[in-house]
């Protein structure tokens, strides 16, 4: 069954090759300069080549968002430092650069208000080995690397993107991606909690099925007397309290990170921390429009990487040139239809300055040799590989993506993690399809009907994640749970079955050591950022930590409120230490 | 039952020889702690890995949960009514072997009361299809099942290998996928069955939403996740091959534990792959899944669960309507062209003009006209003529069954067009003369 019908077709752009053969060596449309670029069929001049681009990014721009608005919106460009999102900056100035005669002209209304450039810097998770692979090569002791490490940190990509948007008289935003563990950056600006996980069943139990466990969630008020005991924190440019040291926002988020076994997971997650930290930024600007720098390559390969890893059905929202999921901000992709090569070849050609190094590439952070590309890697490969050999793939798969229209979901029942869109069902469809029984339970598998219970693979145990929308019926977690903690009181949140199909394939990465466990033997060794502690919230109903804190209060123990806070800070506290420690 | 493994002795003792170390404590059973138990009955020692959890599994356990995803498949999305008639595409592969063992096996557990047949195609390819036919023929005795083998040669008058020798290697494919999925109606019809259940896996539909995605081919990437496929569209109007339901219960089921399946239940099956099918672009994205399944077990569910949902997406767009079909005015098939692409490509074949059909059909047809009109009188003009009443005749006889249809049409067809060369609707009469199943080797 490998083989296929595939019909040797000439696509449009070969035609039309075919067409300016006549041209060879001269550029496609002056016609009269020898040509110094191709751009897969078509031959141009440098000026040619400068024009077809911004004519290419001014179309996209016009389709991303009509000129014809009334009132003129705040633009934020995100800016990573790589060549595409520099290109971003450079279109937009020119795009928005009029000549004198008609910025004189008061009747031309403005397209874009203001315009923002923000950056996110992750210089903390870049490889500390960069400069020491002699060192280490020499055989390297702790201290010494740890030295190099603050070095490292030190070089941060701050400076150098301010120093851009400064070149251009943008306003700059700067936020560090170790910034998320950071309150403000929920939803709800100030969201002083984190979540934990733990599983729903004990960790021999799991250990011996094999399966991928019921997670569900605690959430863990932050203290607000934490950092005294860290290091003061360096200013983070647009923190106004310190709450954290960013030494420890960076061991959360290396925390969070290590929890992860594969490469895979840990490029997914840091993809969803940054993308909600562009968003917040955007928005806390007052822009209701993010503007990406996502070349046609990079939609392609985002397409296809999506898709392998089961985020289909966010697909849409993710690779559009527009989209309107995120409430209040409109993203949109103006470079949607150029090439990285071209964007290259652009900032090579008008001298813009980019950022060596700017995304964090997290291969040196796993440890086994087992794996050592992510699924983005290889999807990167396989489609720059593809692009040779049939030079119209990226532009093909981005059409394609272009005509998919995204799922109608409401805003409201997104992911905690990714903040995508959530289809209803997935688990019960997984449980069907990958059945986790044993054969003794065949005759009640039979009988059993469509609608089975998400617990179904866990076998003789009582179901937690029933507990959707209410507290009460996860009561009988509780129950189970007599050695809990004194924080640990409080009934689980669910986890799990917030989730996209996406993150839920991802979590399953996670080293189930790292988590808790619902028994309370053993603690969480990460905490997800505020931001996905306030959507679990959100999504169960409770408006704020406040209410979260009172209805539990209300509930079981007659306690002072401010008591019991306290009592669960101090056992915040004492754990968060021992793990910095460590 | 017949069905009973056979095979556990034997397979055990691979297992010895393959595990060294631990043959010592699997030996002696009375042993209470286990090592490495099986992750479901916790009472047996794992045996095997499963490829789609990466759970450790007895095989016992491994069978279970294979036949019960498939059977989970089958009854979630209501594939067969009890009664239904069902062929089975058989090719002696290894996933149409493992599907008539487990749809025969399932039909008797679970009581679907389904009336199984095998069905194969023979494309005549000398040194791959007649070996794995045997291995067919051999299943059919094993497993008590009729079966009805169709040859290219007999329903279009050219076997594969007849057009590799005259297109040569490259585009044969078209010519083999074209001819086969209307030669599997055809055997359809013949058998009077209503529904085909082909041995597409897990891996063969991750690949294929890749591989339209890559394409830019929506419809087809809207189709292609969908259990079942149905030549159906509402204004087919009588015709035969419409009612015929496929579908594809190995849906969700990993190419990897198929194998492994056919290899513990030690199954008859032909292990080599086709000789005239090396397919660039295809293989391209083989490797990237195989790549991407090492890299997560999960991905092939995962890109199905992708397709899946951006179906749903391309579903809402109403710029990618599917093409109104029709039927072929030559034949009578289901087709969203005058003629059908079968008929199309038969035609370049009998007229020398192989690249008919592939590529820019008008334009090659534009060519083929003027010359021919140039060369002999008899002309595309005829043919443009005949086309109605063909469509006519096709038409008119709506309540008979198609073959008869189609039969009678061609009889007045080849009245008319004598000397004209062969195409398959004649052969097509004469194959309704054969006896519709072979019970002997």
């Amino acid at each position: 069954m490998s083989c296929s019908i595939d019909e040797p077709t000439m696509t449009v752009a070969e035609k039309r090759a075919k067409a300016r053969a006549v041209h060879v060596g001269f550029c496609c449309k002056c016609k009269t300069t020898r040509s110094t670029i191709i751009v897969r069929y078509a031959e141009y001049c440098d000026p040619c080549f400068l024009i077809a681009l911004d004519s290419k990014f001014r179309t996209a721009l016009r389709n991303a968002r009509p000129y014809r608005v009334t009132n003129p919106e705040n633009v934020m460009l995100a800016f990573s430092g790589g060549s595409s999102s520099r290109s971003l900056i450079h279109l937009f100035d020119v795009f928005h650069s009029l000549p004198p005669e008609v910025t004189s002209n008061k009747q031309q209304p403005k397209i874009y208000n203001d315009i923002h450039v923000c950056h996110v810097d992750e210089s903390c998770l870049f490889e500390p080995s960069s400069l020491q692979t002699q060192i280490q090569s020499q055989g390297q002791n702790d201290s010494h690397s740890k030295e190099i490490k603050e070095e490292k940190l030190d070089g941060s990509t701050m400076e150098q993107a301010r120093s851009i948007a400064a070149h251009y008289n943008y306003l700059f935003h700067g936020v560090r991606i170790e910034d998320i563990y950071d309150p403000e950056w929920a939803d709800s600006h100030c969201f002083e909690a984190v979540a934990t996980l733990v599983t729903s069943l004990p960790k021999d139990q799991l250990a011996i099925s094999g399966e991928a466990p019921e997670l569900l969630s605690h959430i863990h008020p932050m203290s607000p007397l934490s950092t005294s005991s860290g290091p003061p924190g360096l200013s983070s440019e647009t923190t106004r309290r310190q709450k954290m040291s960013r030494q420890e926002k960076i061991a959360k988020l290396k925390a969070l990170l290590a929890a992860c076994t594969t490469l895979t997971a840990k490029e997914t997650i840091l993809g969803h921390i940054r993308s909600s930290l562009l968003a917040q930024l955007a928005k806390r600007a007052d822009c209701t429009i993010l503007a990406l720098g996502d070349s046609a390559t990079r939609v392609a390969i985002q397409i296809i990487g999506l898709t392998a890893i089961g985020r289909g059905f966010s697909l849409p929202h993710e690779t559009s040139l527009e989209s309107n999921w995120i409430q209040g901000c409109k993203v949109i992709r103006p470079l949607k239809d150029c090439l990285a090569k071209e964007l290259d070849t652009l900032c090579r050609l008008s001298n813009l300055e980019v950022i060596e190094k700017h995304t964090a590439r997290l291969g040196w952070t796993i440890q086994s040799k087992g794996e050592i590309k992510s699924i983005k890697q290889l999807t990167e490969e396989f489609i720059i590989g593809l692009d040779k050999d049939f030079p119209s793939t990226a532009a093909t798969v981005c059409r394609t993506a272009a005509k998919l229209t995204p799922p109608d979901v409401q805003y409201q029942d997104k992911c905690p993690l990714c903040h995508g869109p959530v289809q209803a069902g997935v688990q019960e469809w997984k449980k069907r399809i990958t059945v986790t029984t044993p054969p003794s339970r065949d005759d009640q598998e039979t009988a059993k009907d469509f609608n089975d219970t998400c617990c179904s693979s866990t076998v003789g145990t009582s179901c937690c994640s029933n507990s959707n929308r209410s507290i009460n019926s996860s009561s009988s977690c509780t129950q189970n749970s007599t050695k809990s903690h004194s924080t640990d009181e409080k009934p689980p949140l669910p986890f799990s079955s917030l989730l996209c199909y996406g993150c839920l394939t991802n979590l399953r990465d996670l080293n189930l050591k790292s988590m808790g466990s619902l028994n309370g033997d053993e603690t969480s060794q990460f905490e997800l950022p505020p931001y996905v502690a306030w959507t679990i919230l959100d999504r169960v109903g409770y408006k704020s930590l406040e209410d979260y804190e009172n209805a539990f209060v209300a509930k079981d123990t007659d306690v002072d409120p401010r008591e019991s806070l306290r009592e669960q800070i101090q056992e915040f506290l004492i754990a968060s230490d021992s793990e910095s420690e460590e | 039952m017949h069905l009973t493994n056979t095979a556990d002795t034997t397979v055990h003792a691979h297992q010895h020889t393959q595990t060294q170390p631990e043959v010592g404590v699997k030996s002696s059973k009375g042993t209470k702690p286990l090592r490495n138990p099986c992750n479901l009955c916790q009472s047996v020692r794992a045996i095997l890995k499963r490829p789609k959890t990466g759970q450790q599994l007895c095989k016992e356990c491994f069978y279970h949960v294979f036949e019960t995803e498939i059977h989970n498949t089958i009854v979630d999305n209501k594939l067969f009514k009890k009664g239904d008639r069902v062929a089975i595409g058989a090719s002696g592969g290894k996933d149409s072997t493992v599907l008539a063992y487990v749809m025969k096996l399932l039909n008797d557990r679970y009581n679907y009361g389904l009336d199984l047949v095998l069905l194969s195609i023979d494309e005549g390819i000398t040194g791959y299809r007649d070996d794995s036919l045997e291995t067919v023929k051999r299943n059919r005795d094993q497993y008590q099942i009729p079966l009805l083998i169709i040859s290219y040669k007999d329903l279009y008058g050219w076997s594969m290998d007849d057009i590799v020798k005259e297109i040569g290697r490259k585009n044969n494919c078209t010519f083999c996928g074209v001819f086969r999925r209307q030669a599997l109606d055809r055997g359809a019809i013949m058998l009077n069955v209503d529904h085909i259940v082909t041995g597409h896996n897990a891996d063969d539909i991750a690949e294929t939403v890749l591989m339209n995605i890559l394409r830019g081919d929506l419809p087809r990437l809207q189709r292609c996740t969908s259990i079942i496929t149905n030549d159906t569209s509402d204004d087919a109007s009588g015709i035969e091959t419409s009612k015929i339901l496929r579908s594809k219960p190995f849906k969700y089921t990993y190419e990897k534990e198929i194998v492994m399946y056919a290899y513990f239940k030690k199954l008859d099956y032909f292990s080599t792959e086709c000789i005239y099918s090396p397919n660039a672009y295809r293989g391209y994205a083989r490797v990237f899944l195989k790549e991407l399944e090492a890299i997560r077990r999960t991905a092939i569910v995962d890109i199905i669960h992708s397709g899946e949902a951006l179906s749903a997406s391309v579903q809402a767009n109403e710029s990618t309507k599917l093409p109104t079909m029709t039927n072929c005015t030559r034949c009578g098939y289901i087709s969203s062209n005058e003629l059908c692409k079968a008929c199309l490509l038969l035609e370049g074949l009998n007229k020398g003009l192989p690249q008919l059909g592939i590529g820019h059909t008008t334009k090659i047809r534009r060519i083929h006209e003027a010359a021919a009109n140039v060369a002999e009188g008899l002309s595309l003009s005829s043919t443009s003529l005949l086309s109605p009443t063909t469509a006519l005749s096709g038409n008119g006889a709506e309540s008979a069954t198609v073959v008869t249809a189609v039969a009678s049409s061609s009889t007045s067809s080849t009245l008319e067009e004598r000397g004209k060369t062969v195409t398959h609707i004649k052969d097509l009469a004469r194959l309704e003369t054969m006896p519709s199943l072979q019970t002997t080797s």
